[in-house]
């Protein structure tokens, strides 16, 4: 009894257990995963990223030039990282940023 | 792994079974095409190691399977399941547990 | 004249975090005779499984089963995988799985709590619980890289190895927790509304508990040793200061302390865990096709988890299939719920801790 009163009245004066979010940011950990990000120019088009997705995120479409088009859904992405894993190059033509897909 | 006779199933599993000794895991269907269908029922012992107990079975899709709900209650979840998802029948057991009219008829069936 | 009516609970209710439906017939105030309905949310994973994603990827398929023990279903099948290809992982991915597994069983059991908190009336409480559980999901969080779904798990390994961040973050907030959980038992052996008034209720007994293969939290209540830690030697459990715990009565009292000591138990394990970390690879490399057929248990924060599957020596299995806990424990839950109060039936059904997106697949 006594005990539940000390600790409510030390609660009236203890921290916010909450974050004023749009005012104060949410504290983000290192390595969160974020989107998957490309380059053109090092990959070797293997199509091991597109082989391993889980949910067929990745997509090389046929183009009339001799490589094909890499295309990345990042809705459909579920973020495992099974492609950056899995590619030769990894962190030059692959790699996990970070950042956050666009709201459309 | 001990192979059973659909028929002698229910004596099999009362002779074998004690509520304080093992463990009832689960009845798994896997069907094997060409109207073969194999059953099997998975026990473990409780305070061993790694001991599994497995009675299984081929029968045809036609048969009327007994049911052993009466010997362990806890199967009828697994039965009321493979009803639904092979269109197996099963005495007693009725389907409806995932599946409703407008479903796919036994999904897991390989030979539809 | 027909003595009964029919109430029913759910599909959707105040009390409820997912669907189900119980069509209790009562007589007078006494439940007499139950009807359930659990199938409201079959997606046909086994179905996914083996017909449109290959056997690298089904590990990432089965995390989607249920949120909360997302781990436990990715390490069912790794470990099941890994006996069908012949691999052999080191200490060092043994102890970081069982880490997080751990880890999600701490969060689960809060949720749970917290569930039977809000349940009994006592909304303050289930704010407190949850945010508590933030400092474990924190945990989560700066190891995986990811909130809820972990995806840590990967056949022959881990995905991710701990950074000494991490570690000090686990250890700060895991001994900010054991304060917490001290505190929390406190309350839920001495409180009226979360304590005292659920003793006798709900009641599983020791027989029945074994009649009616209950599993997890609800037969250790009950005082069953039934734990698939303690039978399976595929995780080295023992090693890391594994211990069996035991309630009484096996009602919704004795629930939520076996829920609350293993709790303990569990940060126990993660401290031994992250203590005693080693050097070492974090993936073993692998080669072949998967050709034959695994059994493989689990201890899931409700209960036993089992996977069966068959290869055939191709990329696509041949069959997966998934059984949870609370699949099984759904006969064992009508049981109990006959012959008790309707009025107390939200509170008994929080405190079996049920996972419909779990049961259904």
């Amino acid at each position: 009894m006594i005990k539940s009163i000390i600790e409510s009245f030390s609660n009236l004066f203890a921290k916010s257990e909450t974050i004023n979010y749009p005012y104060e940011q949410i504290a983000k950990f290192k390595n969160y995963r974020g989107l998957i990000e490309y380059s053109a120019d090092e990959c070797i088009f293997c199509y091991k990223c597109e082989k391993v997705c889980p949910p067929d995120a990745i997509v090389f479409k046929p183009t009339k030039e001799k490589n094909r088009l890499y295309e990345y859904n990042p809705n459909l992405c579920i973020y495992c990282g099974e492609c950056v894993r899995n590619c030769p190059k990894e962190d030059l033509a692959l790699w996990q940023s970070e950042k956050k897909p666009k709201i459309i | 792994m001990q192979e059973i006779k659909i028929e002698n199933l229910i004596e099999e599993i009362t002779s074998f079974y004690d509520p304080k000794l093992h463990h009832f895991v689960c009845l798994n269907a896997n069907d094997l095409g060409e109207n073969r269908l194999k059953l099997q029922w998975i026990f473990t012992f409780y305070n061993q190691e790694d001991n599994y107990q497995i009675f299984w079975t081929i029968c045809s899709f036609d048969e009327v399977l007994p049911t052993i709900t009466k010997i362990i209650p806890s199967a009828i979840m697994s039965e009321a399941e493979i009803v639904d998802l092979f269109g197996v029948q099963i005495k007693d057991i009725q389907g409806g547990l995932y599946l409703d009219e407008t479903s796919p008829i036994s999904p897991l069936r390989c030979s539809i | 004249m027909k003595k009964t009516i029919t109430i029913p609970l759910g599909s959707q209710h105040i009390s409820l975090l997912e669907p189900v439906r119980f069509n209790f017939s009562c007589e007078n105030e006494k439940i007499t005779d139950v009807d359930y309905n659990v199938g409201f949310v079959h997606r046909g994973i086994e179905k996914a499984c083996t017909e449109k994603f290959e056997y690298k990827q089904v590990g990432y398929v089965v995390a989607r089963v249920c949120g909360l023990c997302a781990i436990t279903h990715t390490m069912a099948y790794t470990l099941g995988i890994e006996h069908i290809l012949n691999i052999k992982t080191n200490k060092k991915i043994d102890y970081l799985r069982i880490l997080m597994l751990e880890l999600d069983r701490i969060h689960s059991h809060l949720l749970c709590l917290a569930h039977t908190a809000e349940n009994s009336g006592f909304e303050g409480m289930f704010m407190k619980i949850m945010g508590d559980r933030e400092l474990v999901m924190d945990i989560q969080e700066a190891i995986s890289g990811n909130r809820v779904q972990f995806d840590f798990v990967c056949i022959g390994g881990v995905n991710r190895d701990i950074s000494t961040e991490c570690e000090k973050l686990a250890f700060t907030n895991l001994a900010l927790l054991d304060k917490k959980v001290d505190d929390l038992i406190g309350k839920f052996t001495s409180n009226w509304s979360t304590a005292l008034k659920y003793k006798n209720i709900g009641a599983l007994s020791y027989d029945d508990a074994f009649n009616f293969n209950a599993l997890g939290p609800l037969a250790r209540a009950a005082g069953a040793a039934i734990d698939v830690r303690a039978e399976s030697s595929i995780l080295p459990y023992k090693e890391v200061g594994y211990k069996m715990i035991l309630g009484q009565n096996g009602d919704i009292y004795d629930r939520n302390l076996v829920r609350l000591k293993e709790i303990k138990n569990s940060i126990l394990m993660c401290q031994n865990i992250l203590s005693g970390l080693t050097e070492g690879e974090i993936l073993v490399k692998f080669k072949g096709k998967p050709n034959g057929e695994s059994f493989t248990r689990l201890e899931a924060p409700r209960g036993e988890i089992f996977y069966y599957l068959n290869a055939n020596g191709t990329n696509m299995l041949q069959r997966v299939r998934i059984k949870t806990p609370t699949f099984s424990q759904i006969p064992g839950m009508v049981e109990i719920f006959k012959g008790s109060d309707y009025a107390d039936a939200p509170a008994i059904l929080a405190s079996f801790d049920p996972c419909m997106s779990c049961t259904a697949k």
